[in-house]
């Protein structure tokens, strides 16, 4: 057992981080706040280029055929980068359209000819009017068309917020797998929120002063960075169990994979809140991006739908399988 | 990244045949020499079954075998419902990993195997009356004549203290103002003239705790482990600062607890209430995490970074008190009621403050990890 990731699993993350400090740091997400052009058409067919949506599809079906370690390490680095745009619904569609065997569909996913919202009940996150919207639930996930779509307004000002009513299904795989993926990789970017937010209020607790020396000199601001720090290792230790878990299909994959986004959401909600009162009254203000990350972090978690569907799992007498 | 490996497995499974035909089918008494006894005869039990010491080198008594390999014992024992608690805890997790970092080879010799064997009972004495969290400011003294220390002065909190033998000790061999360059971790046998121990009742009922006193004691310059004036560095290692894993069976046992709760609150329909059944999927999610950031202390692949060792001490600590608050809502009215549970709850309060308070170990923690000033 051995929860590190392996040097060519770091390099794969190591080039996503690299590309996105280059290509799509904050200062140019938020120029872009209010159009809808901060992942304009040529972004998407980079990352799709970059193998962003293909990484952990099948390379029989056209994809790099690496595993869920390799993708969540990837969207850790989203979550690290606050990088917009429907990454998560996108790739599970990938997954969605390989385990159906349409091939056509992944093409064009793979291609990055389609961008696939997601929609929890009738809200729908970075939806397009006529494209395609991902649902997931235990029982099944399933692609279908959006048949109409009005905008509503987002707390998150880089995720698109629309009502939708959605027509024909296109693509759905049974059983509660790709749920349990989608939970994998939803707790791997709330704990890149965690991971940015500690980061974030640690190096300004070290230069920020008052009454003559660095605020991180103070117990109350010092033992909030530690638990910042906790926060972290405790959610980034469960999620890389668990990826290792669902890797196996061990039996008690999916519990495990529920405890990992629970401690992930607890993670981000509370470090990005946290990493506000430790800016003070800059850390209030629009123009500093402690509320970019505080704003994803909700709607990361809204967008997984009721809190009920992994706390259920999580309440289940599901004896601990030590193996 | 990788999963356990086929000797893992094949070594749990061992493990767990083991205990299924070993761990005691009565359970361990709460006090006094009942519990003392118990305690001795099981820990010898795993000593003479090979299974004491799973980490620890063969030349001392021990497997020899890797950190991974202790955690997944741990496990298998919280696993197999045996009691995890032990008068031989401090020997076991503390005293001995100190000696094996910082004692001479005659001393490990010497001391080492009556660790694992269950002969010897430990306890540490650190804290006093007057030195607490600031521990460096000790004042039991210890003066160098001929080649004996001459040591007067006395120790608080010392678990297990009444039940021990021998004592790692700290004692101020500088001058007074020496802070922590002017101490020095020493051996003491507790039947010494002029040491006498004392129980001390704690809020749970028990007297596992004790002050001790020090009265002329002479102990051979010998029984100083590391060098004279060295005795901080030392005792850093048993306060076990580095190690993520000691006391793991506790730590562990959070998972077990839980199921145990779970099925009182199935037999009681506690969950109806939803405030319950939410925490109690939280406290699930948080005991998950216990054994993952056990694999992660462990972990071989060591890049010098900060696997969070520090970290997990406080979460554990303070998990398994929420766990024990939990608990008692789930009881009701009969919280009102001395059981295992009120006990428990009572018992855990020394979590977040015995082997250094949790908010020193925050404070630890933003000033090492996270360089924070002090």
């Amino acid at each position: 057992m051995d929860l590190t990731p392996s040097n060519a699993q770091k390099d794969i993350a190591d080039s996503v981080a690299e590309y996105l400090a280059a290509e799509l740091p904050i200062e140019r997400i938020r120029l872009a706040l209010g159009g809808d052009t901060i992942v304009d058409d040529r972004t998407w067919a980079q990352w799709a280029a970059m193998g962003f949506f293909s990484l952990g599809v099948p390379e029989s079906q056209g994809g790099l055929g690496l595993g869920l370690v390799e993708e969540f390490l990837m969207f850790g680095q989203f979550g690290r980068h606050l990088t917009p745009g429907p990454l998560l619904s996108t790739v599970l569609a990938a997954h969605v359209a390989a385990e159906a065997g349409d091939d056509h569909l992944i093409g064009r996913l793979l291609a990055g000819d389609e961008r696939v919202g997601l929609r929890t009940g009738r809200t729908a996150f970075d939806a397009r009017p006529g494209g395609l919207v991902l649902s997931v639930s235990e029982k099944a996930t399933a692609l279908e068309r959006v048949r109409s779509l009005t905008p509503v307004p987002s707390v998150d000002p880089t995720v698109a917020l629309a009502d939708i009513e959605v027509g024909e299904q296109v693509a759905h795989v049974d059983g509660d797998a790709l749920q349990t993926r989608q939970w994998i990789l939803g707790a791997a970017v709330l704990l890149g929120l965690a991971q940015a937010t500690a980061r974030q209020s640690t190096a300004y607790a070290q230069v920020r002063k008052q009454f003559g020396k660095p605020i991180g000199s103070f117990q109350a601001v010092k033992h909030r960075c530690a638990d910042m720090l906790t926060r972290c290792h405790v959610a980034e230790s469960q999620l890389h169990f668990a990826a290792l878990r669902v890797r196996a299909g061990a039996g008690d994959a999916r519990v495990q994979a529920a405890a990992a986004l629970q401690l992930a959401i607890d993670a981000a909600r509370q470090n990005t809140a946290v990493n506000i009162q430790n800016h003070g009254g800059i850390g209030f203000t629009a123009e500093h991006d402690a509320g970019l990350y505080l704003k994803r972090a909700v709607s990361v978690e809204a967008s997984l739908g009721a809190a009920t569907q992994w706390q259920s799992v999580l309440q289940e007498p599901t004896r601990m399988e030590f193996a | 990244m990788e999963d356990f490996s086929a000797e893992a497995r094949e070594f749990r499974r061992t493990a767990r045949e083991w205990l299924a035909a070993n761990v005691p089918s009565q359970p361990r008494p709460s006090d006094g020499d009942a519990m003392r006894d118990f305690d001795i005869a099981w820990q010898r039990r795993q000593f003479e079954g090979g299974w004491a010491g799973i980490d620890w080198p063969t030349e001392y008594g021990g497997r020899g075998l890797s950190s991974l390999q202790q955690v997944i014992w741990f496990e298998e024992l919280v696993n197999a419902g045996a009691p995890h608690k032990s008068v031989l805890a401090a020997g076991l997790n503390q005293i001995g990993h100190t000696l094996m970092l910082s004692a001479s080879e005659e001393q490990k010799k010497q001391y080492l195997p009556g660790i694992l064997d269950g002969s010897t009972i430990w306890c540490q004495g650190f804290s006093e009356p007057e030195a607490g969290s600031d521990l460096a400011s000790l004042r039991t003294r210890a003066r160098i004549v001929d080649d004996e220390l001459v040591i007067d002065g006395s120790k608080v909190w010392c678990s297990f203290g009444p039940y021990a033998r021998m004592q790692g000790l700290l004692v101020r061999t500088g001058p007074p103002e020496s802070r922590h360059r002017g101490l020095t971790w020493v051996i003491v046998d507790l039947e010494t003239p002029g040491v006498v121990v004392r129980p001390i009742p704690t809020i749970d009922g028990n007297a596992e705790f004790a002050e001790v006193f020090y009265d002329k004691v002479r102990v051979p310059l010998s029984n100083v482990v590391g060098k004279v004036g060295r005795g901080w560095t030392v005792a850093l290692s048993t306060l076990e600062l580095e190690r993520g894993p000691a006391f793991l069976d506790t730590k562990l046992s959070t998972l077990t607890d839980l199921e145990k709760l779970r099925a009182l609150a199935e037999r009681s329909g506690a969950f109806t209430d939803l405030s319950l059944a939410t925490d109690f999927a939280r406290l699930r999610a948080e005991a998950f995490a216990v054994r993952a950031m056990a694999y992660r202390v462990v972990s071989s692949s060591s890049d010098g970074a900060d696997r969070g060792s520090l970290s997990y001490n406080v979460y554990c600590n303070e998990l398994r008190q929420r766990i024990s608050a939990f608990a008692l809502r789930l009881l009701g009215t009969d919280a009102a009621r001395t059981d295992r549970w009120t006990f428990k709850w009572l018992n855990d309060f020394c979590a977040t403050i015995g082997g250094g308070t949790s908010d020193i170990q925050r404070n630890i923690i933003g000033e090492r990890v996270l360089d924070l000033p002090r």
